[in-house]
C-alpha cells in the first residue's frame, strides 16, 4: 500500500473535511457538504477509492467513518457512487464496513444515514453521537 | 492618477526619507563643528600656553642676556682701568707723576675711541679730581654737591664695584655708569669707571620687538623706566603706561625672578607680560605684547577651520543627500507598483462589477421567465378554493416549481425539485415542465404513477442518461397529485407530501428513485397513493429545501417533523394567513443563516366540485 498517498483535506463551509489513511485503513468524511460543483470535490476521492480498493487484500480491515450533518442532493449521488463502491468491495469479500455518527437532533442526517443503508449491503452502523 | 494618490505618495515619501535625511544632516552640521569649534580651542589654548611658558621667558631671557652682557663688558672694563698698576700709582701719588699721568689720561682716551663707551673717569679721593677721557680735570667732587654723592657713596660702600644708572631726558638718553675702587675696597684710592650709553641698547630694543603694539621696558626698583624701546619713555614712571590692576601684578612680580602674567593694557585690550630680573644693574625688564598679536594668526586658523567645516558639511550633505535619494528610489518604485496595482484591481474589480450587473440583470430576466412557466394567481384561483405558493429559487432562478394542468377532465397538480440551483436547476425546470406537458398531452395516463414512469424514461432520453456513466447525471424530485371526481391520487419521490384533514396532518412517503437520474432504471416504477379527500381537505407538498434548511440555535437543519409541526399549528386558517405564518417562521429559523437550497412550499384545498361531496 506503499505507494497510495494520504488524503488530507481541511474542511470548509461547504466541504467536509477528509482523512484518508491507507495505513490505518481509516477513511474518514466528516462535515456538511454543499458545493456548487460536488463532482469536482468528490472525482478525485473516488478515484482514489478505486486505486486504494483495487491494492487492499481480504485480509485488512478498512474502517470507514462518516459524519453528514448536511449533503445536498448532487452530494448525495457522489456519496452513493462512494458507497457503493465500498459494497462493491465488500461484496468481492474485503472486509468493509461503515460507522455512521449523527446528532440525535438531526433528524434529516438520520433520515439520510438510513436512506443509504438501504441500498447496502455491507455493515453499516449508524450511531447517535451521545451514545459513543 | 488621481491628487490624493499622489498626495500620499508624497507624503510617505516625506514622512520617512526626508525626515532621516534632515536629521543626518543637523548630526553632520553638529559634529563637524564640535569638531572644528573644539581642534579651533585647543589650538588657541596651546598657543597661548606656549607663548607665556616659553616664547615671553626666551624674549625675556636674551634681551636681558644682552644687556648684562654688556654691563659685565663694561664693568671688566672699569675693573682693568682701575687695577692698572700705572693709575694705582699715579692717584697713590696725588696726580703728580707726569709720566704715569701721560699713562693713564692715553689709557682713559682709548677707552671712548676704541670701544663703545661714551666715557671713561678715573677720580681721585685724595684731591677729588675728576678726571675725564680728554685727560683733564672736568670737576673736583665735593660732599656738597648732591650730583656727586655717588662718589662719596661709593667710596663709603666697600663695595669694589658699583652700577649707576642715570637717566638724562634733556639728552633722552640713559647712561650706564660702571664705578670701580682703585686699591684695597677698605682704603679706596679713588674710582676709576666707564659711561655706557643705552641708547644703543634701546635701538636695539626696537628690533627685539616682534610683534606690533609689544613694548619693552627696563625699570629700576623704584618703578622708573630707564631704558624703553620708546626713547619717549625713558626716565617716566612705569604707572603712567600701565593700568593699575597691571602695575599691581608688576608690584607682586619678586625683583629675582621671572614672572608671566596677563593683564589689560590701557585700551582694555589683553596683554601678556613678564618680568624678567637684570641682576647686575639691580634692575627689571618687563616685556609687553598684545594677546591679539600673538594669537593674531590664530584668526586665520579660525577662518580655514570654518572653510574646512562648511565644505566637509557640504561635500557630506550632499553625498548623503545623493546617496539617501538612491536607497529611496527602490522604495519610491515600491510605491509607484502598487499604485499601478491597486489601478489594476480597481480596473479589474470594475470589470467584475460590470460583468456582475450584467449577470444579475441577465438572472433577474431568466426569473421573469421562470416566473412566467409556474401557473398564474389567476390560473390558481380558478383551479383550487384556496392555495398557498412560497417559491423562492435560492440564486434568482432554480430548479424548484410548481405546475397545474387540468387535462380532460382531471387536475395535474405537481411540485418538482430538480437536480441543480440556478441557471442549470433553471435550465432543468424547463425541460421537466415541458415534458410533463407533452405527457399530459397523450391520451393514455391512467395515474400520477404512470406520469413518473414516462417522465424518468422521456428525462433519460432527452439527456442521454440512459447508461450508467456518462458526462452529465440529472434529474428531478416530484410529487404529482390527480384531482378527478372527487378522488385524489398521488405519486412522488422527494418530496414531502402532506394531507391535512379533520384527522389531522399526516405525510405520504414517496419512493426513493428519483426521475431520470443515470441510476434510476428506465423501467423504475413508482408507487400509487389513493387519498380520500375530506372537508377542508388541504394538500401540502414541499421540496426537500425546507427540512434542509439549517438554522436555530444548533444550526441544524429543520427536518420533515419540525416543518409538519409548523403545518399543524396554523390549524384550519385560511391558506393565505398559513403563508404569512410560514413565511415568518422560516425567516426566525433561518436567522442568519444562508439559504442552502431552492425552497418551495405549494398547498392547495381542492374546490367544492373536485370532491364528491357538498360543501
Amino acid at each position: 500500500m506503499g505507494s497510495i498517498r494520504h488524503i488530507q483535506i481541511e474542511g470548509t463551509r461547504s466541504t467536509p473535511e477528509v482523512r484518508f489513511d491507507p495505513e490505518r485503513h481509516i477513511l474518514a468524511i466528516r462535515g456538511q457538504s454543499y458545493p456548487e460543483n460536488a463532482f469536482a470535490f468528490y472525482e478525485p476521492l473516488l478515484k482514489w477509492l478505486d486505486e486504494y480498493l483495487a491494492e487492499l487484500t481480504a485480509e485488512t480491515t478498512v474502517e470507514i467513518e462518516l459524519q453528514l450533518p448536511y449533503i445536498n442532493t448532487t452530494s448525495t449521488k457522489c456519496f452513493l457512487m462512494f458507497l457503493e463502491k465500498l459494497d462493491g468491495a465488500f461484496k468481492e469479500g474485503k472486509r468493509v464496513s461503515v460507522r455512521w455518527l449523527y446528532d440525535e437532533e438531526n433528524e434529516s442526517e438520520l433520515e439520510c444515514a438510513e436512506e443509504f443503508k438501504e441500498d447496502l449491503v455491507l455493515p453499516f452502523e449508524i450511531v447517535p453521537k451521545a451514545a459513543e | 492618477m488621481s491628487s490624493p494618490k499622489d498626495n500620499r505618495h508624497r507624503s510617505l515619501y516625506d514622512g520617512s526619507v526626508w525626515k532621516v535625511v534632515i536629521l543626518a544632516s543637523a548630526l553632520i552640521v553638529l559634529t563637524t563643528s564640535l569638531i572644528g569649534f573644539m581642534s579651533y580651542r585647543m589650538t588657541q589654548k596651546e598657543v597661548i600656553r606656549k607663548l607665556k611658558t616659553s616664547d615671553l621667558s626666551f624674549i625675556a631671557r636674551s634681551i636681558a642676556s644682552q644687556v648684562e652682557g654688556r654691563i659685565d663688558r663694561a664693568m671688566e672694563t672699569s675693573r682693568i682701568v682701575a687695577d692698572d698698576p700705572a693709575v694705582r700709582e699715579w692717584v697713590a701719588g696725588g696726580e703728580k707723576d707726569e709720566r704715569l699721568g701721560m699713562l693713564v689720561k692715553q689709557v682713559l682716551a682709548s677707552i671712548p675711541r676704541d670701544y663703545d663707551y661714551t666715557n671713561s673717569f678715573v677720580v681721585s679721593a685724595a684731591t677729588h679730581h675728576y678726571w675725564a677721557e680728554s685727560g683733564k680735570v672736568i670737576d673736583t667732587v665735593s660732599e656738597s654737591d648732591p650730583d656727586d654723592k655717588w662718589f662719596f657713596n661709593t667710596i663709603a660702600s666697600g663695595k669694589k664695584t658699583d652700577v649707576v644708572v642715570d637717566s638724562n631726558s634733556a639728552r633722552k638718553d640713559t647712561f650706564v655708569f660702571v664705578n670701580v675702587l682703585i686699591g684695597e675696597p677698605d682704603r679706596p684710592l679713588g674710582i676709576a669707571g666707564v659711561g655706557l650709553s643705552l641708547k644703543k641698547l634701546s635701538e636695539d630694543f626696537a628690533d627685539y620687538r616682534l610683534v606690533e603694539g609689544s613694548r619693552l621696558w627696563m625699570v629700576g626698583g623704584d618703578g622708573t623706566i630707564h631704558l624703553s624701546a620708546d626713547y619717549a619713555d625713558t626716565g617716566t614712571k612705569l604707572s603712567e603706561h600701565l593700568t593699575a590692576a597691571a602695575l599691581q601684578e608688576w608690584n607682586r612680580s619678586p625683583a629675582d625672578r621671572e614672572r608671566v602674567f596677563e593683564a589689560e593694557d590701557l585700551s582694555g585690550g589683553r596683554m601678556d607680560m613678564i618680568s624678567y630680573p637684570i641682576a647686575s644693574a639691580d634692575m627689571r625688564l618687563l616685556v609687553q605684547i598684545p594677546r591679539s598679536q600673538t594669537t593674531g594668526f590664530l584668526g586665520s586658523i579660525k577662518q580655514s577651520t570654518t572653510v574646512a567645516v562648511v565644505l566637509s558639511l557640504i561635500l557630506s550633505i550632499y553625498f548623503f543627500t545623493y546617496v539617501s535619494r538612491r536607497m529611496a528610489d527602490p522604495y519610491k518604485r515600491a510605491l509607484r507598483l502598487n499604485e499601478e496595482l491597486e489601478s489594476m484591481v480597481e480596473d479589474r474589480t470594475q470589470a467584475l462589477a460590470d460583468k456582475n450587473r450584467e449577470m444579475t440583470e441577465s438572472i433577474a430576466y431568466a426569473n421573469r421567465i421562470q416566473r412566467s412557466v409556474l401557473p398564474s394567481e389567476e390560473a390558481l384561483r380558478e383551479h383550487f378554493a384556496e392555495f398557498l405558493t412560497y417559491w423562492k429559487p435560492r440564486d434568482g432562478v432554480g430548479g424548484d416549481f410548481y405546475w397545474v394542468k387540468e387535462v380532460g377532465g382531471v387536475k395535474w397538480i405537481a411540485a418538482g425539485d430538480c437536480s441543480g440551483h440556478g441557471v442549470p436547476g433553471a435550465l432543468m425546470t424547463m425541460l421537466s415542465v415541458s415534458l410533463l406537458d407533452r405527457i399530459a398531452d397523450q391520451e393514455d395516463n391512467a395515474s400520477p404513477s404512470e406520469v413518473l414512469r414516462k417522465l424518468n424514461v422521456l428525462l433519460k432520453e432527452t439527456l442521454g442518461q440512459t447508461d450508467r456513466e456518462g458526462p452529465t447525471d440529472d434529474g428531478l424530485d416530484l410529487g404529482l397529485v390527480f384531482l378527478r371526481d372527487g378522488n385524489m391520487q398521488y405519486a412522488g419521490t422527494g418530496i414531502v407530501m402532506a394531507v391535512k384533514d379533520a384527522g389531522g396532518l399526516r405525510m405520504i412517503k414517496g419512493d426513493k428513485p428519483g426521475i431520470g437520474y443515470r441510476r434510476t432504471p428506465a423501467d423504475a416504477e413508482y408507487s400509487l397513493h389513493d387519498i380520500e379527500l375530506g372537508d377542508d381537505t388541504v394538500v401540502y407538498m414541499a421540496t426537500d429545501g425546507i427540512p434542509d434548511q439549517n438554522g436555530g440555535a444548533k444550526k441544524l437543519s429543520l427536518g420533515k417533523t419540525a416543518l409538519l409541526e409548523w403545518l399543524a399549528s396554523y390549524g384550519d386558517s385560511p391558506l393565505a394567513e398559513q403563508r404569512n405564518h410560514f413565511e415568518r417562521d422560516i425567516a426566525a429559523f433561518m436567522e442568519q443563516e444562508r439559504q442552502r437550497d431552492d425552497m418551495t412550499l405549494f398547498a392547495f384545498r381542492p374546490r367544492t366540485d373536485d370532491g364528491t361531496k357538498e360543501r
